[in-house]
């Protein structure tokens, strides 16, 4: 019996033991495994990186004088050069021509200059003949017209004169006829005997009354005529000064023609001298082209034996007044960016700390935003690209967790925490979804309201398994 | 059979029944994170850029308890990825995603869907790639692009996944969205079309999970056979569908699980038979015995 109990018990307790480890076993296998932190307090770092390249901060034309022939080219762009460094070589032959050439064409001015010069004091002197001429004309005419109308006034007034006297005359006479008259009826009386003399006398006084009507009238006829050949003197005077007149101002107006050709010349002579002084310039520099600064070359317009323009024949890029870095940032990383902020710039084998942002531009075509942060290191050249990056560090929360531990529905954020329960058989970790609010986050960490959970919290942030609300699950060491 | 090689037998058919249930059971649970989700998968080939964006901002329209949860993503294999240095290379499974990964990967680290400069990674790829799977927070080189690995995955093995970004050509031809509770995979995918104007056939990989589906197949009235009729030939499309579509490396982890956990489920059955069997039908009297 004794024998039987024991070996009973010793069945159970092995099978107690299996079932233990099956237990175990099957527990390990269907409970979720979790790594859980607490949160900390930190700062949400803002980390914008973006890359850009180095450019120059300013940039200068190298300039030369047009039309001159190329005869070597010393530099290609991307290549740094010093200041008076020789960039490229004019063929002083040719320029000697374009010299000559230039000369030459002041030549033709100058003579061009002088010949207008000449014709125009011509037209002076011509001027001048003809202005006293016109006088001259003007007061002949004056005498001429104004003696003939003196004359025509002359013979006027003497008509006038012949008729007043034969009115005065002929009134006498029928004052003396009238007082004969009054005689001559006293007298008729006396002498009525010879009707002869009566009939006679009659024809007589008709006689001459008809003599006198063709006096009168001839007389009139020449004040007429007289006073037309006034008015006609008077007509020609005024007409004849009217026109001497005319011509002494026409004489006196006459334009000299100005011929602007003289102006003209000499603004191109000036023009060209000063473009001889700058070709003599270039001569004596035996045609070199140098560098008016140190810099890097950015472009090159020079072709060997193509001829120079007007415009510039390299463009450089001024390295002493320094460079700057520009790179492009996306709308949403452009809230952790100000101005001022501190930058660190890569390179390739270089890292520059402490520099700042200049200055933030909007990009109109996507919204980017531009940043330019000016550089005067050394360790970087012009063309090189970099990384650019800015740190934001926010404010201190109290409560940060791994981000990769909220879950998110329906706008709705929850994370998982782990809590102690007790069961029947012991002590078991049961996962709880709490619901946070997120004040700030970056890709790693979120800043969670206070309220949400304490520095003791569990907190879920990594499982093998999946686990909802309710789920045991078994803590292990990350 | 002598009477300790029963017993042992027995045991051992009671012990292999308990393993494989456990099996089953741990099989199981792996594709229970799959029992809420929905996989919508788009046959004319990848939801467009536009049709993204236009469904990001629908979603801030929306109220609350009418939005939906869901990821777009699609899968390449056989890409390349490199260490920071390119002093390694590996080949992995590429899973580009377009929304949180929780809805995708429904355990392990969350990667957000404004993360686009991080990444997880399977276990085995970070062993391939870095020698080790305490990959975290190093940096890996895709396509000219830096991803710092936020997390480490144990399943799927083999996989990298990332944020869709502009500069990177992906595929994502399937959205995979939660389900709201009390609403079928149907209602799902008919919801989602209706509110978003997004087109798509669902993935009955609850065909495998439940019996639910089995109730779809019921018409208005039991006596509509054209009804009947109608359902059976919809659900039978949607099994070929299932069975023709190209399966992602999650979705093979599923089904691979599902198979398991039935085949160990029905090992289970038949050890557990085969046990009963070992049991003796009488306990032998002992009295009895000496009496004869």
């Amino acid at each position: 019996m004794k024998k039987i109990a024991i070996k009973c018990f010793t069945i159970f307790l092995v099978i107690m033991f299996l079932c233990t480890v099956i237990s175990r076993v099957a527990d390990s296998l269907t409970v979720a495994k979790v790594t859980a932190e607490t949160a900390s307090a930190k700062k949400i770092e803002h980390i914008v990186e973006a890359e850009g390249m180095v450019e120059k901060n300013r940039e200068l034309a190298v300039l030369t004088e047009s039309d001159l022939l190329v005869k070597t080219v010393y530099v290609g762009e991307g290549e740094k050069v010093e200041e008076n460094a020789v960039l490229a070589e004019i063929d002083v032959t040719q320029l000697e021509e374009v010299m000559q050439g230039i000369r030459n064409e002041i030549k033709v001015m100058e003579l061009q200059n002088q010949q207008a010069k000449k014709t125009e004091e011509n037209a002076q002197t011509s001027k001048e003949t003809s202005q006293n001429r016109a006088k001259e004309d003007y007061n002949r005419t004056v005498q001429e017209n104004s003696a003939m109308l003196q004359k025509a006034q002359k013979e006027l007034e003497a008509a006038k004169e012949a008729l007043n006297a034969y009115q005065k005359t002929t009134e006498k006479q029928i004052t003396n006829k009238n007082l004969q008259q009054t005689q001559g009826e006293g007298e008729a009386k006396e002498k009525s005997v010879s009707s002869e003399n009566s009939q006679a006398t009659p024809t007589l006084v008709a006689q001459s009354q008809v003599s006198e009507e063709s006096q009168l009238e001839s007389l009139q006829a020449e004040i007429k005529r007289a006073q037309e050949a006034y008015d006609s003197a008077k007509t020609s005077y005024e007409q004849a000064l009217r026109e001497a007149v005319r011509q002494v101002e026409d004489a006196e107006n006459a334009l000299v023609s100005q011929d602007a050709s003289i102006e003209v010349n000499n603004i191109s002579i000036e023009e060209k001298k000063g473009k001889l002084e700058k070709l003599e310039k270039i001569r004596q520099a035996e045609g070199k082209i140098t560098a008016p600064v140190s810099g890097v070359i950015i472009q090159s317009f020079l072709s060997v034996g193509q001829k120079t323009t007007d415009t510039a024949c390299f463009t450089m890029a001024d390295i002493s007044s320094g460079m700057r870095f520009v790179a492009e940032i996306c709308k949403e990383d452009a809230k952790y960016v100000q101005v001022g902020s501190k930058v660190t710039l890569k390179t390739a084998g270089n890292s520059m700390k402490d520099l700042k942002v200049e200055s933030l531009e909007k990009n109109e075509d996507n919204e980017n935003l531009k940043v330019t942060v000016l550089l005067t290191s050394d360790k970087i050249s012009i063309g090189d690209s970099a990384t650019m990056t800015v740190i934001n560090q926010s404010e201190l929360y109290d409560t940060a967790v791994p981000y990769s531990a909220i879950h998110s529905e329906d706008d709705r954020n929850y994370i998982y925490v782990a809590e102690q329960e007790e069961t029947i058989l012991r002590k078991e970790y049961i996962a709880r979804a709490i619901e946070v609010e997120i004040l700030d986050k970056n890709e790693k960490y979120a800043a969670l309201s206070a309220q949400a959970i304490d520095l003791e919290t569990k907190i879920i942030t990594d499982s093998d398994r999946y686990i909802e609300a309710g789920s045991r699950v078994r803590l292990q060491n990350p | 059979m002598s009477k300790y090689g029963r017993y042992i037998g027995g045991a051992m058919c009671l012990l292999s029944a308990i393993c494989l249930f456990i099996a089953g059971t741990t099989y199981w649970q792996k594709t229970a994170c799959y029992e809420n989700y929905v996989t919508i998968i788009n046959q004319t080939g990848s939801y467009e850029e536009e049709l993204c964006n236009h469904i990001d901002e629908k979603q801030e329209t929306l109220e609350k308890d009418k939005r939906m949860n869901f990821t777009f993503w699609g899968e390449e294999a056989d890409v390349f990825i490199s260490d920071k240095d390119n002093l390694r290379q590996t080949k992995t499974t590429l899973l580009t995603i377009r929304g949180s990964s929780e809805y995708l990967i429904p355990y392990g680290k969350i990667l957000k869907k404004e993360d686009t400069k991080g990444c997880l990674m399977g276990k085995k790829t970070a062993e391939k790639l870095f020698g080790t799977y305490r990959a975290e927070n190093l940096y890996v080189k895709y396509e000219n692009q830096m991803f710092q690995v936020r997390g480490i995955l144990n399943e799927p093995e083999d996989i990298f996944v990332i944020q869709k970004q502009s500069t990177i050509d992906a595929m994502l031809n399937r959205i995979i969205i939660k389900r709201k509770p009390h609403s079928t995979v149907m209602e799902t995918v008919e919801n989602l079309c209706v509110t978003y104007g997004v087109g798509g056939k669902a993935l009955r990989f609850d065909f495998y999970r439940s019996f639910s589906w089995i109730l779809e197949l019921i018409p208005g009235k039991w006596s509509d056979f054209p009804g009947w009729k109608q359902n059976t030939s919809a659900a039978k499309e949607e099994w070929q569908l299932l069975k023709g579509s190209e399966k992602s490396m999650s979705e093979l982890k599923f089904l691979s699980h599902t198979k398991k956990a039935m085949g160990c489920f029905a090992c289970g059955c038949v050890a557990a038979v085969l046990f009963m069997n070992t049991i003796p039908k009488k306990i032998p009297n002992k009295k009895s015995a000496v009496s004869k």
